[in-house]
């Protein structure tokens, strides 16, 4: 049993067709364990025990009957509290949202609940999911399961420390600007954020809709893979949703299929800035996948330095608009006013933490008369040329490319609180993945036990996670 | 610099302590000095790219569908109520 935390989703699943275990047996020591070890970690913000045990129960009375159990079924998993569990808390990591309770389920959450998969509890997140490090949570920061002194990333680092420090076999989380990849890279688990439009964002609590994606986070590549192929697909219900078939080579990739593939390597992205030692351990993952037979060339995206202020004019846009309901009338904490007006000056102004307020002060900017052209409508021209080199460089014989996570590992927690720029230039190799609408996975590089771990990221062509995670199923097999 | 952040809060419905405004001031400043680099770049013939697709009319029937199991959890979450009709302050 104590071994069970540290099974895949495949070795889990049979496990408990073997009997080995009961899905109640399992959630039941996943909980054990959170008790003990999430004192250290903090990556929980709310726990279902009485609700996951339950649907643990009705997957041990499927089993029994002989009925045939989806792969997730029973899979104890942890769930970004910005994506909405009906009847459970969402937070969003906001004091504006202590007490709310979600009034229905997001298709991810319904997709998940067909399969029977378990909801563990709720994990932090920095408010609204702005940040990336975890420390702009209204609750508590998480720390980083490998150097408990380390930040564990953001915004999804509470799904990310869940599955590294193994108090869940997989988790959800939300990518905006690197939201899961980055915290991915710094955890030492594997985390994709999908093409956009591939998963449904109905039932996540918005921060900027054009770039939002909920994905994926799993010890390995293949588990990570198991839970995109469960919450993918078409969804009326997001107006961005697209229609699209994934095959069976998402989960069974062939290495002869693979090995035709050409990796290419930009030149914008190794940087005086890189950390070295993130420079070596990137070289060291192109040289073994060198070894796996792929062509390996060096490319160029000439507009990269240019994503991230495109993105942080583009994403506070959609943010000061997206963040306008949490006024208190509907929902949410309402603050004392004597007038309506009054309501939505003292409802966000006590309920948002400083980050929140910052980019809603840019966001708002930016839009205003006088500015809107030189700012968003610029952002969005350039936007475009971000990728369009995207698109030239896959239209010349290229099928994903590779490059660092973020240009560090895990920093100290407090190290760049005070200093939002800094904070920012974390995200630098995973923004303009979100900008041009295409898939992006972080993997962690193999042979750092011991060490703070480092990812490297694989974006693919738009539709082909295929390409980037059956990639890196045979590179974690090496 | 030409955010003056007490007049943009106003816009925003935000209330800043006099300290956030400064913080803030002295923070976006940093950054809007950073978008200058965006000025390098001729756009003039670059359409905008507004969204993160190209769809265009993205419509479904509009109908009444059960999306919650209770529907009561709905008019559970208004901070404020009378029956199940939801309260406001007054608007003066």
């Amino acid at each position: 049993m104590e071994t069970l935390r540290h099974l895949t989703i495949k070795k889990f699943h049979r496990g408990l067709l073997n009997k080995e275990f009961s899905a109640f047996e399992a959630v039941k020591s996943f909980f054990n364990y959170i008790g003990e070890k999430d004192k250290e970690i903090d990556a929980y913000l709310s726990l279902d025990k009485d609700g996951a045990l339950a649907a643990a129960e009705r997957v041990d009375v499927s089993l029994a009957s002989g009925a045939n159990v989806d792969l997730m079924a029973g899979v104890p998993m942890a769930i970004k509290d910005n994506i909405l569990i009906e009847g459970l808390p969402a937070t969003a990591a906001s004091k504006v949202l202590k007490d709310y309770v979600a009034a229905y389920d997001a298709t991810v959450i319904n997709k998940l609940k067909t399969k029977q998969a378990i909801f563990l509890g709720k994990t932090n997140l920095d408010e609204f999911a702005m940040g990336s490090s975890t420390e702009n949570s209204a609750f508590k920061a998480t720390k980083n399961p490998h150097d408990t002194t380390r930040v564990p990333g953001g915004s999804s680092g509470g799904s990310a420390a869940s599955v590294a420090s193994r108090m869940a076999l997989a988790a959800l989380g939300s990518d905006t600007g690197g939201s899961i990849r980055e915290p991915a890279s710094f955890c030492g688990v594997v985390g994709l954020k999908p093409t956009y439009g591939a998963v449904s964002r109905y039932g996540v609590i918005a921060m900027a809709s054009s770039l939002d994606q909920i994905g994926s986070f799993g010890k390995t590549v293949e588990d990570a893979a198991i839970v995109f192929n469960t919450i993918a697909g078409y969804d009326p219900y997001d107006a961005t949703s697209i229609k699209t078939e994934y095959g069976d080579e998402l989960l069974n990739p062939k290495l002869e299929d693979i090995k035709k593939l050409t990796v290419g390597i930009p030149d914008e992205y190794f940087i005086p800035g890189l950390d070295k030692e993130v420079g070596e351990s990137v070289e060291a993952a192109i040289n073994d996948i060198k070894s796996l037979g792929l062509k390996v060339k060096r490319v160029s995206l000439p507009h990269t330095k240019y994503a991230l202020s495109v993105y942080y004019i583009i994403m506070p846009a959609e943010v000061s608009t997206n963040l306008a309901r949490f006024d208190g009338i509907r929902y949410g904490t309402r603050e004392k006013a004597k007038n309506l007006i009054d309501l939505y000056y003292e409802n966000k102004g006590v309920g948002f933490g400083p980050e929140t307020k910052r980019r809603v002060i840019l966001g708002t900017f930016v839009l205003s008369a006088g500015y809107y052209d030189a700012y968003y409508a610029k952002a969005q021209k350039v936007r475009r040329l971000i990728k369009e080199d995207f698109e030239k460089v896959f239209s010349s014989g290229v099928d994903m490319i590779l490059t660092p996570v973020a240009p560090t590992p895990a920093f100290k927690i407090g190290e760049k609180v005070d200093d939002p720029l800094q904070m920012y230039l974390s995200d630098i190799f995973t923004i303009p993945v979100n900008l041009a609408g295409l898939p992006g996975v972080s993997i962690p590089v193999k042979g750092r036990e011991g060490k703070l771990p480092i990812g490297f990221q694989l974006i693919g062509r738009p539709w082909r996670e295929a390409d980037i995670l059956g990639l890196g199923q045979f590179y974690e097999r090496l | 610099m030409d955010l003056k952040v007490d007049y943009v809060a106003k816009l925003a419905r935000i209330k800043l302590t006099e300290r956030e405004e400064e913080k803030f001031s002295k923070d976006l400043g940093k950054i809007l000095d950073y978008f200058k680099e965006l000025q390098e770049l001729n756009t003039e013939d670059i359409k905008p790219l507004t969204g993160g697709t190209e769809l265009k009319n993205a419509y479904r029937e509009d109908g009444v569908e059960p999306r919650s199991k209770d529907a009561s959890r709905l008019t559970e979450a208004f901070p404020d109520k009378e029956k199940s009709f939801l309260k406001v302050p007054p608007i003066f």
